[in-house]
């Protein structure tokens, strides 16, 4: 099933067994059913819960956040993540502080649901990936849609824990059928689950076991798709064998996995579309670096998107934003 | 016959999944019919058909197409509908046969190695991804002994050699026997699987060191050479195969060496080119001792000792077992080395070294520039 | 655990008649920030504070027609608000020294308390649409209940404010809204921050607004009752604003304004307007008690640890 159906599969889901749940957001509304058509139905079959809101993000986070200090479970749809900004406040000042600054009296379990991401064409506000801005936020998880988590599994984590959660869904995952590890494989990967108890686990991809990859590799949402495909070919057609570690949860970090993988590889390469400087892949740079210090075979290699506006015209896109030729430059680097 | 393609503005999906099919494969619609729903990243797109004909559906619903290829065909007749489906039936098989063939999963290297090899990728393990190793492995597993070399003839009146180890130490110590020895290197074994049927200096490589026991039991060799100059651990644990196989070890002493007089030597010896052992001194078996190293009278060694060239000790020096020296050491009279000390290249020993330890040296690096 | 029950000194008795009890509870307040600051001054307390004197009438009256379930959203000048639905002066004093004790454990300090059915939030505006979503909890949970939100003229800057009120009138949200104007946006009078009219910026989303320019508890009282008593009947959104003055500084320190319009409001401070309506006697027996329950809290909360 492609992403954007088995996430308003998991939508109708969410709200049909849990009375909590409330969904609200921009053009929501039946038949139009959000700008990516991820709401669609829900406005029929639930039309106490779900609403469609004004163009009015501020409104929509705090309202969301008033709807979880009132025992809600508000999902909230950002029309583009880009529009997380006018969020900010809310998430900062508000939503993320009440459960510690009230010293645990209430929670605010919010989710945000936001598209991200470009290689589409749509320019500098409407395809970026900002999701770092929000990643040393104290009290919010960050978790990223991929190609190999079924989306329920972020809506159940999040109902069953009680804090606020940004879900960041590239956009093209969701033309993109969901490939889900199936009897330890994905495709013509080999594929196995990882990570810490009570986090939601990472997805491990390679084609030979761990022990003969020279390259483990962090990526998550559309990018981890892109390194797969790269993990591949350079695997095939090259015998440079890498594991690709795909976390579900991006902040805080669950360094289980990674950690694992290095162990055996000795060679860390982090790829993520956001832009370039203080980002995911330098602070996860950073704690590797510290934790496998003297073990290491090269320097962990950060890859991001220029840090610049993402231009609208495609081919300066295609050269702005990290992409497969991007990873593989990087992946040959590495292991040169 | 014509195509249906997807009318689409969406310029930024390149694929898309058909929600729904409006007409059943083979069904006739008419022109301006919409006959299929499809949905991109950011619309539904409906899909009508110009003309008037026969429907073929070419993805079932459900299935991600790409927009830029028909998704479905239109014919005049259901007789030419069902012309073209047998037609790409057949082309279906004939590639999913293509596909069971290559079921087999292997990397770009690893088929053109098995090309090479003329390795069949099938008889593999085909359960994981087949690597260029896991094809070289099957090369080299698959000698069977009937396959391998026999040892080579040699005159009546030489003692016939099997040499353990089949790299450079082999090339020295053939060279010893060439140099009048009596003696004459029949065959190799070596467990490097990828050195069988190879030949050093003429002599074939015949197989693993489980090859040594039936090959003496034919009758095929004498006594044994360890030709394994470095290791001392690997030199001990043939010495001890041998042993259980109760196969004899022989020494190979270098025409251009002195033993001198009143000297107890062992067996399994390897003394290079200008080796001195001086007089009343005392070899144990095993050891492989490299060019103008000269052991003064009164010298005890021990056994899997190797030494690099141009050793030099003085008179009652002591080297225990496995002992392995450097390049160019001196070591002054009555200095005794324990088992298993290392001595690195350069030292100069006036005192005695415990078991197990190293002794390390400072080298003086030489700078290399570039002429000027 | 046990509910909170408030000291009858500060918060009256069930039998107190309805003058009594109002000017209790504004002399509580007000005592308890003239206390608060002189606490500051002796330098046991450490950051900031924003105090709410000449402004208890419009907390007091207020929280009066507020039930249990009905949820209260305030802002940094929370105390009075804090006080007047709650009377837990031990849990507010502990907090803002600092201590375990405190309402938020010391965590959140002045601006940011929370109680049953009370919350407040130093950032201004963020916390209307924040009212908001409680109110929808409410209307999905098919409760009487009401959420009220304090702003002040200050917090008509901010941008929340607005996509709120058309939210709220949209939906239909039992948020009732209670504007404080004192005039100052800290230390910028309102001529300088505000164009247009104040009451118009409600009404062109379609909310009704009551206003009432005064510092009568019991005027204001018959105000926010009604208001109240719509929001919760109908289940719709309600302005009240209210026009009052602030006469202590925005914070500690001074916000400069005009000493002479601030010595002038002095006369009409909600105790004064209140006082004469009481008996000489009843009224310093009041303030007696206030004195020494307060003191004793205080005394208790500096011994904590």
């Amino acid at each position: 099933m492609i992403y954007s159906r088995a996430l308003n599969e998991a939508l109708h889901r969410a709200l049909g067994e849990d009375a909590r749940v409330v969904v609200l957001g921009e053009d929501i509304s039946d038949p139009y059913g959000g700008a990516f058509k991820v709401s669609r139905g829900l406005t029929t079959a639930f039309p106490d819960r779900v609403k469609t809101t004004p163009v009015s993000e501020q409104a929509i986070a705090g309202i969301s956040a008033g709807l979880a200090l009132g025992g809600y479970r508000p999902i909230a749809e950002v029309m583009f993540g880009d529009f997380l900004s006018l969020c900010f406040d809310q998430l900062l000042n508000h939503i993320t502080k009440y459960h510690a600054m009230y010293a645990g009296q209430v929670t605010c379990p919010v989710m945000f649901r936001a598209p991200m991401g470009g290689h589409r064409g749509y320019g500098p506000t409407h395809s970026q990936s900002i999701e770092k801005h929000f990643l040393g936020i104290p009290h919010l998880r960050v978790v990223a849609a991929s190609p190999y988590h079924e989306p329920y599994d972020a809506f159940a984590d999040f109902l069953a824990k009680d804090d606020p959660v940004l879900f960041v869904e590239h956009k093209l995952l969701y033309p993109k059928h969901i490939t889900a590890p199936t009897d330890g494989r994905v495709g013509e990967l080999l594929a196995s689950h990882a990570g810490s108890e009570g986090v939601l686990p990472s997805v491990c991809l390679s084609l030979v076991p761990r022990e003969e990859c020279a390259l483990t590799i962090v990526a998550y949402g559309y990018e981890a798709l892109l390194a797969a495909s790269v993990v591949e070919k350079l695997g095939m057609e090259d015998e440079l064998f890498c594991e690709l570690v795909v976390p579900a949860q991006i902040a805080p970090v669950d360094f289980a996995p990674i950690d694992a993988s290095v162990s055996a590889t000795r060679r860390l390469l982090t790829v993520e579309e956001g832009t370039a400087g203080w980002s995911w892949g330098d602070r996860v740079a950073a704690s590797i670096q510290r934790s496998h210090f003297g073990r290491l075979a090269k320097p962990v290699e950060v890859l991001a998107s220029q840090p610049t506006v993402i231009p609208g015209a495609r081919r300066l896109e295609q050269e702005m934003l990290v992409g497969a030729h991007h990873i593989e430059q990087k992946i040959r680097e590495a292991l040169s | 016959m014509s195509d249906v393609i997807v009318p689409t503005s969406d310029v930024n999906s390149e694929t898309g999944v058909i929600v729904e099919w409006k007409f059943a494969d083979g069904a006739r619609v008419e022109a301006g019919d919409v006959v299929a729903d499809i949905e991109t990243s950011k619309a539904v797109i409906e899909v009508p058909v110009t003309a008037s004909g026969f429907l073929l559906q070419l993805a079932a619903q459900d299935a991600e197409v790409p927009l830029s290829a028909p998704i479905a065909k239109l014919f005049e007749s259901t007789e030419a509908l069902e012309a073209h489906r047998a037609a790409m039936k057949a082309e279906e098989n004939a590639a999913a046969e293509a596909a069971a063939s290559a079921g087999v999963r292997a990397t770009a290297k690893a088929k053109a190695r098995a090309a090479e090899l003329g390795v069949d990728l099938a008889s593999l393990d085909t359960s994981r991804l087949i690597t260029v190793k896991e094809v070289e492995a099957a090369v080299q597993g698959a000698f069977d002994p009937a396959s391998l070399p026999a040892p080579l003839a040699a005159p009546e009146d030489t003692e016939r050699v099997l040499l353990i180890g089949g790299a450079r130490g082999a090339t020295q110590v053939i060279d010893i026997f060439r140099g009048g020895t009596g003696q004459t290197a029949v065959a190799i074994v070596d467990d490097d699987k990828s050195k069988w049927g190879t030949e050093v200096y003429g002599v074939p490589v015949v197989g693993g060191s489980d090859r040594i026991g039936p090959l003496f039991a034919e009758g095929a060799f004498d006594a044994v050479v360890i030709a394994i100059s470095t290791s001392v651990a690997a030199r001990r644990k043939l010495r001890e195969l041998c042993a259980s196989l109760s196969v004899p070890l022989t020494n190979a002493i270098d025409k251009t060496s002195k033993v001198a007089s009143e000297v107890t030597m062992g067996r399994g010896n390897v003394l290079c080119a200008f080796v001195q052992i001086g007089t009343s001194a005392i070899v144990g078996d095993n050891n492989f001792i490299s060019a103008y190293n000269s052991f003064e009278h009164h010298n005890i060694l021990g056994s899997d000792i190797s030494t690099g060239p141009g050793c030099v000790t003085s008179s009652r020096v002591k080297i225990g077992d496995r002992c392995r020296l450097g390049t160019g050491i001196f070591i002054e009279p009555g200095v005794e080395l324990g088992e298993e000390v290392r001595v690195a290249s350069g030292s100069v020993l006036l005192k005695s070294v415990p078991a197990k330890h190293t002794v390390k040296q400072k080298v003086v690096t030489t700078v290399v520039v570039p002429n000027r | 655990m046990e509910a909170f029950q408030p000291d009858p000194r500060l918060f009256g008795r069930p039998a107190d008649d309805l003058d009594a009890r109002y000017y209790r509870r504004m002399r509580f307040i007000r005592r308890f920030e003239e206390k608060l600051l002189q606490l500051f001054e002796e330098g046991i307390l450490a950051g900031t504070t924003h105090c709410s004197i000449g402004q208890e009438a419009d907390a007091v009256a207020v929280m009066a027609h507020l039930e249990p379930g009905d949820h209260a959203f305030s802002n940094h000048r929370c105390h009075g608000h804090y006080l007047a639905r709650t009377g837990d002066a031990l849990g507010l004093y502990a907090e803002i020294m600092g201590k375990d004790a405190g309402v938020c454990r010391g965590i959140g300090g002045s601006q940011h308390i929370c109680a049953p059915g009370f919350k407040s939030n130093g950032i201004q505006g963020g916390i209307v649409p924040t009212a908001a979503g409680i109110a929808w909890a409410q209307k999905l949970s098919k409760s009487n209940d009401v959420s009220v939100v304090f702003i002040g003229d200050g917090t008509l800057g901010e941008g929340a404010v607005y996509e709120t009120l058309n939210i709220a009138q949209l939906w239909s949200l039992p948020l009732w809204i209670v504007l404080e104007d004192n005039g100052w946006s800290q230390s910028t009078p309102l001529a300088a921050n505000f164009a247009g009219d104040m009451r118009m910026r409600f009404e062109a989303f379609g909310l009704p607004v009551s206003e009432i320019e005064s510092t009568d508890v019991k005027a204001i009282d018959e105000v926010v009752a009604a208001d109240v008593a719509r929001v919760r009947e109908t289940r719709t959104p309600h302005v009240t604003i209210l026009h009052t003055y602030r006469l202590c500084n925005h914070s500690k320190s001074s916000d400069a304004r005009p000493e002479e319009e601030v010595k002038a409001r002095w006369a009409t401070e909600p105790l004064v307007i209140h006082a004469p309506r009481l008996d000489g006697g009843a009224r310093e027996a009041i303030d007696a008690d206030v004195e020494s329950a307060l003191d004793e809290v205080i005394e208790h909360a500096r011994a904590l640890p």
